[in-house]
Protein backbone atom coordinates (compact mmCIF):
# COMPACT_ATOMS: atom_id res chain seq x y z
CA UNK A 1 0.00 0.00 0.00
CA UNK A 2 1.50 3.32 -0.33
CA UNK A 3 0.19 6.66 1.48
CA UNK A 4 -2.53 7.62 -1.04
CA UNK A 5 -4.56 4.46 0.05
CA UNK A 6 -3.79 4.73 3.75
CA UNK A 7 -4.85 8.24 4.03
CA UNK A 8 -8.53 7.66 5.16
CA UNK A 9 -6.93 4.76 7.71
CA UNK A 10 -4.61 7.36 9.25
CA UNK A 11 -7.81 9.51 10.01
CA UNK A 12 -9.66 6.51 11.21
CA UNK A 13 -6.79 5.81 13.88
CA UNK A 14 -7.76 8.78 15.43
CA UNK A 15 -10.67 8.04 15.90
CA UNK A 16 -10.29 4.74 17.34
CA UNK A 17 -11.24 2.74 14.56
CA UNK A 18 -9.61 -0.72 13.97
CA UNK A 19 -7.83 -0.53 10.36
CA UNK A 20 -6.62 -3.65 7.90
CA UNK A 21 -3.24 -4.89 8.69
CA UNK A 22 -1.45 -3.70 6.01
CA UNK A 23 -2.22 -0.03 6.31
CA UNK A 24 -1.16 -0.26 9.97
CA UNK A 25 2.23 -1.74 8.87
CA UNK A 26 2.83 1.26 5.99
CA UNK A 27 1.51 3.72 8.78
CA UNK A 28 4.37 2.08 11.25
CA UNK A 29 7.23 2.44 8.53
CA UNK A 30 6.29 5.36 6.70
CA UNK A 31 7.41 8.53 8.28
CA UNK A 32 4.54 11.16 6.03
CA UNK A 33 2.31 8.85 7.31
CA UNK A 34 3.27 9.20 10.64
CA UNK A 35 3.55 12.91 10.60
CA UNK A 36 0.14 13.47 9.55
CA UNK A 37 -1.19 10.74 12.08
CA UNK A 38 0.61 12.97 14.38
CA UNK A 39 -0.81 15.90 12.93
CA UNK A 40 -4.28 14.94 13.10
CA UNK A 41 -3.90 14.45 16.58
CA UNK A 42 -2.46 17.64 16.94
CA UNK A 43 -5.45 19.21 14.94
CA UNK A 44 -8.11 17.12 17.36
CA UNK A 45 -6.39 18.44 20.51
CA UNK A 46 -6.60 22.43 19.49
CA UNK A 47 -10.25 21.60 18.61
CA UNK A 48 -10.75 20.22 22.24
CA UNK A 49 -8.57 23.49 23.84
CA UNK A 50 -10.86 25.45 22.21
CA UNK A 51 -13.75 24.30 23.13
CA UNK A 52 -12.30 24.38 26.57
CA UNK A 53 -12.08 27.92 26.44
CA UNK A 54 -15.65 28.38 24.62
CA UNK A 55 -16.90 26.51 27.36
CA UNK A 56 -15.97 29.45 30.25
CA UNK A 57 -18.56 31.08 28.90
CA UNK A 58 -21.72 30.40 31.07
CA UNK A 59 -24.46 28.41 29.72
CA UNK A 60 -28.03 30.16 30.72
CA UNK A 61 -29.28 28.39 33.62
CA UNK A 62 -32.97 27.75 32.29
CA UNK A 63 -35.41 26.18 35.45
CA UNK A 64 -37.53 23.41 34.13
CA UNK A 65 -40.07 23.15 37.27
CA UNK A 66 -43.22 21.57 36.06
CA UNK A 67 -45.78 23.93 35.99
CA UNK A 68 -49.56 23.65 37.16
CA UNK A 69 -51.79 25.02 34.26
CA UNK A 70 -54.52 26.70 35.61
CA UNK A 71 -57.40 26.48 33.30
CA UNK A 72 -58.39 30.39 32.31
CA UNK A 73 -61.93 30.58 32.27
CA UNK A 74 -63.45 31.69 28.83
CA UNK A 75 -63.86 35.77 29.51
CA UNK A 76 -60.11 36.14 30.75
CA UNK A 77 -59.52 34.34 27.73
CA UNK A 78 -61.31 36.44 25.67
CA UNK A 79 -60.33 39.84 27.36
CA UNK A 80 -56.34 38.38 26.94
CA UNK A 81 -54.12 39.87 24.01
CA UNK A 82 -52.92 37.50 21.32
CA UNK A 83 -50.17 37.88 18.65
CA UNK A 84 -50.85 37.43 14.75
CA UNK A 85 -48.70 37.80 12.27
CA UNK A 86 -50.04 40.38 9.52
CA UNK A 87 -50.48 38.22 6.48
CA UNK A 88 -52.88 36.14 9.04
CA UNK A 89 -54.94 39.23 10.11
CA UNK A 90 -55.04 40.90 6.08
CA UNK A 91 -56.46 36.93 5.09
CA UNK A 92 -58.86 37.03 7.62
CA UNK A 93 -59.93 40.45 6.51
CA UNK A 94 -60.17 39.54 3.30
CA UNK A 95 -62.04 36.53 4.34
CA UNK A 96 -64.54 38.62 6.52
CA UNK A 97 -65.08 40.74 3.20
CA UNK A 98 -65.60 38.03 0.99
CA UNK A 99 -68.24 35.97 3.20
CA UNK A 100 -70.25 39.17 4.19
CA UNK A 101 -70.26 40.04 0.52
CA UNK A 102 -71.33 36.54 -0.18
CA UNK A 103 -74.43 36.47 2.03
CA UNK A 104 -75.14 40.17 1.50
CA UNK A 105 -74.89 38.67 -2.25
CA UNK A 106 -77.17 35.77 -1.44
CA UNK A 107 -79.86 37.83 0.41
CA UNK A 108 -80.04 39.96 -2.34
CA UNK A 109 -80.49 37.39 -4.70
CA UNK A 110 -83.22 35.88 -2.66
CA UNK A 111 -85.05 38.89 -2.01
CA UNK A 112 -85.03 39.71 -5.76
CA UNK A 113 -86.34 36.58 -6.48
CA UNK A 114 -89.05 36.63 -3.41
CA UNK A 115 -90.38 39.65 -6.01
CA UNK A 116 -90.24 38.28 -9.07
CA UNK A 117 -93.21 35.71 -9.31
CA UNK A 118 -96.33 35.54 -7.05
CA UNK A 119 -98.05 32.34 -6.81
CA UNK A 120 -102.06 32.85 -6.24
CA UNK A 121 -104.30 29.99 -5.70
CA UNK A 122 -107.88 30.05 -5.70
CA UNK A 123 -110.37 28.13 -4.15
CA UNK A 124 -114.06 27.71 -5.48
CA UNK A 125 -116.73 27.09 -3.41
CA UNK A 126 -118.01 25.27 -6.58
CA UNK A 127 -115.74 22.73 -6.62
CA UNK A 128 -113.10 22.95 -3.98
CA UNK A 129 -110.37 22.14 -6.14
CA UNK A 130 -107.58 24.81 -6.39
CA UNK A 131 -106.39 26.51 -9.60
CA UNK A 132 -103.13 28.35 -9.37
CA UNK A 133 -101.50 30.97 -11.49
CA UNK A 134 -98.51 32.65 -11.16
CA UNK A 135 -97.68 36.26 -12.10
CA UNK A 136 -94.73 38.46 -12.10
CA UNK A 137 -94.98 40.20 -8.37
CA UNK A 138 -93.40 43.60 -9.96
CA UNK A 139 -95.96 46.21 -10.27
CA UNK A 140 -94.40 47.87 -13.28
CA UNK A 141 -94.00 44.97 -15.38
CA UNK A 142 -96.44 44.50 -17.97
CA UNK A 143 -97.18 40.73 -17.30
CA UNK A 144 -98.60 41.58 -13.72
CA UNK A 145 -101.80 40.47 -14.43
CA UNK A 146 -103.65 36.73 -13.77
CA UNK A 147 -107.00 36.11 -15.99
CA UNK A 148 -108.82 32.98 -14.47
CA UNK A 149 -111.98 31.78 -16.74
CA UNK A 150 -113.66 28.78 -14.79
CA UNK A 151 -116.40 27.09 -16.86
CA UNK A 152 -118.37 24.90 -15.32
CA UNK A 153 -122.39 23.93 -16.15
CA UNK A 154 -123.59 25.61 -13.37
CA UNK A 155 -122.05 28.89 -14.60
CA UNK A 156 -118.95 31.04 -15.48
CA UNK A 157 -116.22 32.39 -13.12
CA UNK A 158 -114.36 35.00 -14.09
CA UNK A 159 -111.27 36.37 -11.95
CA UNK A 160 -108.71 38.74 -12.50
CA UNK A 161 -105.79 40.03 -10.65
CA UNK A 162 -103.63 42.41 -10.79
CA UNK A 163 -100.59 43.86 -8.93
CA UNK A 164 -100.68 47.32 -7.42
CA UNK A 165 -97.90 47.85 -5.14
CA UNK A 166 -95.20 45.74 -3.93
CA UNK A 167 -93.37 45.68 -0.97
CA UNK A 168 -90.85 42.92 0.22
CA UNK A 169 -93.04 40.42 0.81
CA UNK A 170 -96.58 42.12 0.69
CA UNK A 171 -98.63 42.56 -2.05
CA UNK A 172 -101.44 44.95 -2.89
CA UNK A 173 -103.73 42.89 -5.13
CA UNK A 174 -106.74 44.36 -7.11
CA UNK A 175 -109.43 41.31 -7.75
CA UNK A 176 -111.93 41.74 -10.05
CA UNK A 177 -114.56 38.16 -9.98
CA UNK A 178 -117.56 37.87 -11.12
CA UNK A 179 -120.18 34.38 -11.46
CA UNK A 180 -122.56 34.45 -14.21
CA UNK A 181 -125.07 31.19 -13.60
CA UNK A 182 -126.15 29.59 -16.42
CA UNK A 183 -123.68 30.80 -18.59
CA UNK A 184 -121.44 27.77 -18.63
CA UNK A 185 -120.84 27.27 -22.02
CA UNK A 186 -120.39 30.96 -22.65
CA UNK A 187 -117.81 31.76 -24.97
CA UNK A 188 -115.01 34.26 -23.39
CA UNK A 189 -112.69 36.53 -24.99
CA UNK A 190 -109.50 36.91 -22.84
CA UNK A 191 -109.75 40.62 -23.34
CA UNK A 192 -109.44 43.39 -20.39
CA UNK A 193 -112.70 44.68 -21.65
CA UNK A 194 -114.33 41.32 -20.39
CA UNK A 195 -113.57 42.83 -16.49
CA UNK A 196 -113.91 46.36 -17.50
CA UNK A 197 -117.77 46.78 -15.58
CA UNK A 198 -116.35 44.86 -12.82
CA UNK A 199 -115.39 46.33 -9.58
CA UNK A 200 -112.02 46.01 -8.48
CA UNK A 201 -111.25 44.83 -4.74
CA UNK A 202 -108.29 45.60 -3.12
CA UNK A 203 -106.59 43.03 -0.86
CA UNK A 204 -103.36 43.24 1.07
CA UNK A 205 -101.67 39.62 1.07
CA UNK A 206 -98.68 38.75 2.63
CA UNK A 207 -97.23 35.48 1.77
CA UNK A 208 -98.10 32.33 2.88
CA UNK A 209 -101.74 34.24 4.24
CA UNK A 210 -105.12 33.60 3.03
CA UNK A 211 -108.22 35.60 2.57
CA UNK A 212 -111.50 35.75 1.00
CA UNK A 213 -113.71 37.61 -1.50
CA UNK A 214 -117.20 37.01 -1.39
CA UNK A 215 -118.50 36.68 -5.25
CA UNK A 216 -121.95 37.67 -5.86
CA UNK A 217 -124.38 34.23 -6.64
CA UNK A 218 -120.97 32.28 -5.90
CA UNK A 219 -120.24 32.53 -2.22
CA UNK A 220 -116.86 32.97 -0.52
CA UNK A 221 -113.41 32.47 -3.09
CA UNK A 222 -110.38 32.11 -0.65
CA UNK A 223 -107.22 33.48 -1.98
CA UNK A 224 -103.71 32.76 -0.96
CA UNK A 225 -100.46 34.61 -1.97
CA UNK A 226 -96.89 32.96 -1.92
CA UNK A 227 -93.49 34.33 -3.57
CA UNK A 228 -91.51 32.87 -5.32
CA UNK A 229 -87.90 32.96 -5.84
CA UNK A 230 -87.35 31.27 -9.08
CA UNK A 231 -89.42 31.12 -12.42
CA UNK A 232 -91.78 27.96 -12.51
CA UNK A 233 -91.38 25.62 -15.67
CA UNK A 234 -95.39 25.73 -15.68
CA UNK A 235 -97.35 28.80 -14.83
CA UNK A 236 -100.16 26.98 -13.91
CA UNK A 237 -99.07 24.39 -12.44
CA UNK A 238 -95.87 26.06 -9.82
CA UNK A 239 -94.52 22.58 -8.27
CA UNK A 240 -93.78 21.15 -11.30
CA UNK A 241 -90.75 19.89 -12.55
CA UNK A 242 -88.54 20.13 -15.60
CA UNK A 243 -89.02 16.51 -16.09
CA UNK A 244 -92.20 14.87 -16.89
CA UNK A 245 -93.37 12.12 -14.99
CA UNK A 246 -93.84 8.54 -16.88
CA UNK A 247 -97.43 9.21 -17.80
CA UNK A 248 -97.39 12.74 -18.44
CA UNK A 249 -97.31 14.44 -22.00
CA UNK A 250 -96.90 17.61 -21.86
CA UNK A 251 -96.45 20.76 -24.76
CA UNK A 252 -95.75 24.11 -24.03
CA UNK A 253 -95.16 26.52 -26.67
CA UNK A 254 -94.44 24.48 -29.24
CA UNK A 255 -93.11 25.29 -32.33
CA UNK A 256 -93.37 22.96 -35.82
CA UNK A 257 -90.49 23.34 -38.72
CA UNK A 258 -90.37 22.10 -41.51
CA UNK A 259 -87.12 21.69 -43.25
CA UNK A 260 -85.61 25.11 -42.26
CA UNK A 261 -89.34 26.70 -42.30
CA UNK A 262 -91.37 27.69 -39.24
CA UNK A 263 -94.84 26.80 -40.62
CA UNK A 264 -97.04 26.63 -36.70
CA UNK A 265 -95.99 28.52 -33.50
CA UNK A 266 -98.40 27.88 -31.26
CA UNK A 267 -97.53 30.73 -28.50
CA UNK A 268 -96.46 30.49 -24.92
CA UNK A 269 -99.39 28.53 -24.00
CA UNK A 270 -99.36 24.98 -22.43
CA UNK A 271 -101.46 21.33 -22.38
CA UNK A 272 -100.62 18.59 -20.83
CA UNK A 273 -102.13 15.27 -19.96
CA UNK A 274 -101.06 13.74 -16.44
CA UNK A 275 -102.61 9.92 -17.68
CA UNK A 276 -104.07 9.43 -20.83
CA UNK A 277 -102.44 6.30 -22.66
CA UNK A 278 -103.51 7.58 -25.44
CA UNK A 279 -102.73 11.53 -25.04
CA UNK A 280 -102.06 13.37 -28.28
CA UNK A 281 -101.24 16.94 -29.36
CA UNK A 282 -103.39 18.37 -31.91
CA UNK A 283 -101.11 21.46 -33.46
CA UNK A 284 -102.94 23.56 -36.14
CA UNK A 285 -101.39 25.99 -37.78
CA UNK A 286 -103.63 28.41 -40.97
CA UNK A 287 -102.99 27.31 -44.28
CA UNK A 288 -101.21 23.83 -42.86
CA UNK A 289 -104.24 21.91 -41.44
CA UNK A 290 -103.61 20.13 -38.38
CA UNK A 291 -101.23 17.54 -37.14
CA UNK A 292 -101.70 15.14 -34.75
CA UNK A 293 -98.93 13.42 -32.65
CA UNK A 294 -99.64 10.56 -30.52
CA UNK A 295 -98.29 8.49 -27.41
CA UNK A 296 -99.71 5.57 -29.61
CA UNK A 297 -99.69 4.40 -32.95
CA UNK A 298 -102.80 4.72 -34.99
CA UNK A 299 -103.97 4.75 -38.85
CA UNK A 300 -101.93 6.71 -41.38
CA UNK A 301 -99.13 7.83 -38.62
CA UNK A 302 -95.43 7.96 -38.62
CA UNK A 303 -92.55 7.36 -36.27
CA UNK A 304 -91.54 10.12 -34.56
CA UNK A 305 -88.28 10.50 -32.02
CA UNK A 306 -88.65 11.99 -28.64
CA UNK A 307 -85.21 13.88 -27.30
CA UNK A 308 -85.99 15.91 -24.43
CA UNK A 309 -88.42 19.05 -25.86
CA UNK A 310 -87.95 18.24 -29.75
CA UNK A 311 -89.57 15.70 -31.61
CA UNK A 312 -87.81 14.92 -34.99
CA UNK A 313 -90.52 12.88 -37.91
CA UNK A 314 -90.19 12.56 -41.83
CA UNK A 315 -93.30 13.26 -43.47
CA UNK A 316 -94.34 14.03 -47.25
CA UNK A 317 -91.05 14.15 -48.43
CA UNK A 318 -89.91 16.82 -45.88
CA UNK A 319 -88.13 16.35 -42.22
CA UNK A 320 -89.88 17.93 -39.35
CA UNK A 321 -89.01 19.24 -36.19
CA UNK A 322 -91.66 19.95 -33.01
CA UNK A 323 -89.39 21.95 -31.04
CA UNK A 324 -91.50 22.68 -27.30
CA UNK A 325 -89.74 24.69 -24.10
CA UNK A 326 -89.31 21.33 -22.07
CA UNK A 327 -89.20 17.80 -22.12
CA UNK A 328 -92.53 16.75 -23.88
CA UNK A 329 -92.42 12.83 -22.65
CA UNK A 330 -90.64 9.83 -21.03
CA UNK A 331 -90.93 7.91 -24.16
CA UNK A 332 -88.77 7.57 -26.74
CA UNK A 333 -91.05 7.01 -30.01
CA UNK A 334 -94.29 9.15 -30.50
CA UNK A 335 -96.48 8.97 -33.97
CA UNK A 336 -97.40 11.89 -36.04
CA UNK A 337 -100.24 12.47 -38.93
CA UNK A 338 -100.64 15.33 -41.18
CA UNK A 339 -103.85 16.30 -42.21
CA UNK A 340 -103.71 19.27 -44.18
CA UNK A 341 -106.91 19.75 -45.00
CA UNK A 342 -108.41 20.24 -41.05
CA UNK A 343 -110.04 23.10 -40.35
CA UNK A 344 -111.32 24.00 -36.52
CA UNK A 345 -114.67 26.15 -37.92
CA UNK A 346 -115.94 22.25 -39.34
CA UNK A 347 -114.91 20.45 -36.02
CA UNK A 348 -114.18 22.36 -32.97
CA UNK A 349 -117.54 22.83 -30.62
CA UNK A 350 -116.45 25.48 -28.72
CA UNK A 351 -116.51 28.97 -30.70
CA UNK A 352 -113.27 30.63 -29.58
CA UNK A 353 -111.40 27.02 -30.39
CA UNK A 354 -113.40 27.36 -33.93
CA UNK A 355 -110.91 30.12 -35.73
CA UNK A 356 -109.14 29.25 -38.68
CA UNK A 357 -107.20 32.15 -39.10
CA UNK A 358 -104.93 31.22 -36.15
CA UNK A 359 -102.51 28.91 -34.68
CA UNK A 360 -103.76 26.64 -31.95
CA UNK A 361 -102.98 23.59 -30.01
CA UNK A 362 -104.09 21.73 -27.38
CA UNK A 363 -103.53 17.71 -25.90
CA UNK A 364 -106.79 15.24 -25.52
CA UNK A 365 -106.61 12.05 -25.55
CA UNK A 366 -106.80 10.71 -29.90
CA UNK A 367 -110.41 9.38 -29.27
CA UNK A 368 -111.98 12.82 -28.63
CA UNK A 369 -109.72 14.53 -31.07
CA UNK A 370 -110.25 12.03 -33.88
CA UNK A 371 -114.50 12.82 -33.23
CA UNK A 372 -115.88 14.78 -36.05
CA UNK A 373 -117.43 17.18 -33.32
CA UNK A 374 -114.17 18.00 -30.80
CA UNK A 375 -115.82 19.21 -27.53
CA UNK A 376 -113.78 20.16 -24.58
CA UNK B 1 -30.05 6.61 35.72
CA UNK B 2 -29.61 5.54 32.21
CA UNK B 3 -31.03 7.25 28.70
CA UNK B 4 -34.30 4.99 29.03
CA UNK B 5 -34.78 6.21 32.77
CA UNK B 6 -34.23 9.57 31.60
CA UNK B 7 -36.51 9.63 29.27
CA UNK B 8 -39.49 7.96 31.01
CA UNK B 9 -38.89 10.74 33.32
CA UNK B 10 -38.80 13.85 30.89
CA UNK B 11 -42.21 12.18 29.45
CA UNK B 12 -43.45 12.33 33.08
CA UNK B 13 -42.72 16.70 33.01
CA UNK B 14 -40.18 15.26 35.97
CA UNK B 15 -38.40 18.66 36.11
CA UNK B 16 -35.25 17.08 37.95
CA UNK B 17 -34.86 14.81 34.88
CA UNK B 18 -34.62 17.10 32.53
CA UNK B 19 -32.63 19.41 34.28
CA UNK B 20 -30.18 15.78 34.21
CA UNK B 21 -30.60 16.08 30.69
CA UNK B 22 -30.17 19.69 30.25
CA UNK B 23 -26.36 19.56 32.52
CA UNK B 24 -25.28 16.42 30.62
CA UNK B 25 -26.11 17.92 26.95
CA UNK B 26 -26.57 21.58 27.03
CA UNK B 27 -22.95 23.22 26.61
CA UNK B 28 -22.14 20.48 24.05
CA UNK B 29 -25.34 21.39 21.71
CA UNK B 30 -24.14 24.86 22.83
CA UNK B 31 -20.70 24.38 21.28
CA UNK B 32 -22.13 22.18 18.45
CA UNK B 33 -24.34 24.78 17.39
CA UNK B 34 -22.21 27.86 17.70
CA UNK B 35 -19.57 25.89 15.16
CA UNK B 36 -22.68 25.45 12.97
CA UNK B 37 -24.36 28.41 13.28
CA UNK B 38 -21.68 30.38 13.49
CA UNK B 39 -23.14 33.08 16.05
CA UNK B 40 -23.44 32.74 20.10
CA UNK B 41 -26.21 34.06 20.30
CA UNK B 42 -28.14 32.14 17.20
CA UNK B 43 -26.94 29.25 19.05
CA UNK B 44 -28.09 29.93 22.45
CA UNK B 45 -31.59 30.61 20.73
CA UNK B 46 -31.73 27.36 18.29
CA UNK B 47 -30.09 25.38 21.94
CA UNK B 48 -33.06 26.77 23.62
CA UNK B 49 -35.60 26.50 21.22
CA UNK B 50 -34.08 22.36 21.03
CA UNK B 51 -34.46 21.51 24.53
CA UNK B 52 -38.14 23.51 24.94
CA UNK B 53 -39.45 21.55 22.20
CA UNK B 54 -37.69 17.99 23.83
CA UNK B 55 -39.35 19.32 27.03
CA UNK B 56 -43.20 20.54 25.87
CA UNK B 57 -43.28 17.28 23.36
CA UNK B 58 -40.92 14.69 24.25
CA UNK B 59 -42.16 12.01 21.85
CA UNK B 60 -39.38 11.80 19.44
CA UNK B 61 -36.58 9.45 21.06
CA UNK B 62 -36.20 5.81 20.39
CA UNK B 63 -33.40 4.13 22.71
CA UNK B 64 -33.21 1.37 19.96
CA UNK B 65 -31.77 3.67 17.43
CA UNK B 66 -29.21 5.51 19.87
CA UNK B 67 -28.36 7.47 22.93
CA UNK B 68 -30.19 10.41 24.18
CA UNK B 69 -27.79 13.15 23.82
CA UNK B 70 -27.23 11.81 20.00
CA UNK B 71 -30.97 12.23 19.84
CA UNK B 72 -30.42 15.77 21.58
CA UNK B 73 -27.75 16.69 19.29
CA UNK B 74 -29.62 15.63 16.23
CA UNK B 75 -32.91 17.70 16.56
CA UNK B 76 -30.50 20.71 17.39
CA UNK B 77 -29.11 20.03 14.06
CA UNK B 78 -32.46 19.81 12.28
CA UNK B 79 -33.14 23.23 14.25
CA UNK B 80 -30.27 24.53 13.34
CA UNK B 81 -30.67 23.58 9.66
CA UNK B 82 -34.22 25.44 9.73
CA UNK B 83 -32.46 28.38 11.31
CA UNK B 84 -30.23 28.42 8.45
CA UNK B 85 -32.86 28.35 6.25
CA UNK B 86 -34.66 31.22 8.05
CA UNK B 87 -32.09 33.75 7.43
CA UNK B 88 -31.71 36.05 4.58
CA UNK B 89 -28.67 35.91 2.24
CA UNK B 90 -27.19 39.25 3.62
CA UNK B 91 -27.67 38.23 7.33
CA UNK B 92 -25.32 35.60 7.02
CA UNK B 93 -23.08 35.67 10.31
CA UNK B 94 -19.58 35.63 10.27
CA UNK B 95 -17.76 33.28 12.80
CA UNK B 96 -17.33 35.13 15.80
CA UNK B 97 -13.23 34.66 16.97
CA UNK B 98 -12.45 32.11 19.35
CA UNK B 99 -10.53 34.64 22.79
CA UNK B 100 -7.86 33.04 24.19
CA UNK B 101 -4.32 32.43 24.89
CA UNK B 102 -2.99 31.23 21.12
CA UNK B 103 0.59 29.95 19.91
CA UNK B 104 1.18 30.47 16.46
CA UNK B 105 0.47 26.77 15.97
CA UNK B 106 -2.54 26.62 17.68
CA UNK B 107 -4.19 29.94 16.58
CA UNK B 108 -3.28 28.05 12.54
CA UNK B 109 -5.24 25.42 13.34
CA UNK B 110 -8.23 27.69 15.22
CA UNK B 111 -8.25 30.21 11.85
CA UNK B 112 -8.41 26.96 9.35
CA UNK B 113 -11.45 25.42 11.39
CA UNK B 114 -13.08 28.33 10.46
CA UNK B 115 -12.01 28.53 6.84
CA UNK B 116 -13.67 24.45 6.96
CA UNK B 117 -17.15 24.53 5.16
CA UNK B 118 -20.10 24.36 8.19
CA UNK B 119 -20.37 21.05 7.23
CA UNK B 120 -16.92 19.47 7.56
CA UNK B 121 -16.38 21.98 10.55
CA UNK B 122 -19.20 20.59 12.69
CA UNK B 123 -18.81 17.09 11.47
CA UNK B 124 -14.75 17.44 12.78
CA UNK B 125 -16.53 19.72 16.36
CA UNK B 126 -18.82 16.28 16.81
CA UNK B 127 -16.02 13.81 16.64
CA UNK B 128 -12.98 15.42 18.47
CA UNK B 129 -14.66 17.82 20.73
CA UNK B 130 -18.01 15.92 21.55
CA UNK B 131 -16.20 12.82 21.01
CA UNK B 132 -19.01 10.98 19.06
CA UNK B 133 -18.98 7.66 18.07
CA UNK B 134 -19.24 6.60 14.20
CA UNK B 135 -22.68 5.26 15.48
CA UNK B 136 -23.95 8.55 16.74
CA UNK B 137 -22.45 10.70 13.99
CA UNK B 138 -24.67 8.80 11.29
CA UNK B 139 -27.74 9.20 13.42
CA UNK B 140 -27.35 12.65 14.49
CA UNK B 141 -26.34 13.62 10.65
CA UNK B 142 -28.57 11.23 9.20
CA UNK B 143 -25.85 9.43 6.83
CA UNK B 144 -24.47 6.02 6.73
CA UNK B 145 -21.70 4.84 9.32
CA UNK B 146 -19.44 4.27 6.14
CA UNK B 147 -20.17 7.99 4.86
CA UNK B 148 -19.29 9.40 8.21
CA UNK B 149 -15.52 7.88 7.99
CA UNK B 150 -14.71 9.37 4.50
CA UNK B 151 -16.04 12.45 5.54
CA UNK B 152 -14.47 12.81 8.48
CA UNK B 153 -11.22 11.67 6.60
CA UNK B 154 -11.69 14.97 4.05
CA UNK B 155 -12.39 17.10 6.70
CA UNK B 156 -9.29 16.40 8.39
CA UNK B 157 -7.21 16.84 4.96
CA UNK B 158 -8.96 19.36 4.32
CA UNK B 159 -7.99 21.37 7.51
CA UNK B 160 -4.74 20.19 7.09
CA UNK B 161 -4.20 21.54 3.80
CA UNK B 162 -5.34 24.86 5.13
CA UNK B 163 -3.66 24.60 7.87
CA UNK B 164 0.02 23.87 5.84
CA UNK B 165 -1.05 26.85 3.43
CA UNK B 166 -1.68 28.97 6.38
CA UNK B 167 1.73 28.04 8.09
CA UNK B 168 3.71 28.69 4.92
CA UNK B 169 2.25 32.13 4.14
CA UNK B 170 3.22 32.69 7.84
CA UNK B 171 6.80 31.28 7.87
CA UNK B 172 7.07 33.30 4.58
CA UNK B 173 6.87 36.30 6.09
Amino acid sequence: MNCEQVEEYISALCDGQRIPQVAAEHIGTCKRCQSELSEYATIGAELRRLASIDEGVPVAQVGWNKETVRKADWWQKGLATMNIPRLAFGAMLIAIIALSSGLVMVRARAGAGAARFLELEYKLPLTGAPAICVMEADASKNDKSCDFVSHRREGLFLMNTRVIANSGDRAELGLRAKYIPGAGETEVNYTEALFKDIPEEVLLMESGAKQEIQVTGLGAVEVEAKYLDHIPPLFFRPQETLDPNPKEFRIVAPVLVRDNEVVVNGGDGSSISTGSPDATLMLYGPGEGRYLVSLIPFDGAVEGSVHLGQITFSLEGHHYLLLTSMPITVLEHVWVKHEPDFRPSERMVRPSDARDDRPMFLVRSLSKLEEQRIEH
Amino acid sequence: MDDRQLWEGIRRKDASAFDALYRSCGAGLLGFLNQFLGNRQAAEDVAQETFAAIWQHPNGFDPQRGTLRSYVFGAGRKRAAEWWRRQKPQSHFTTEPVEGCKSETQSLIGNAFEKLPVEQRTLLWLREVEGQSYAELAEILEIPEGTVRSRLFAARKALRQIWHTARNIWEGS
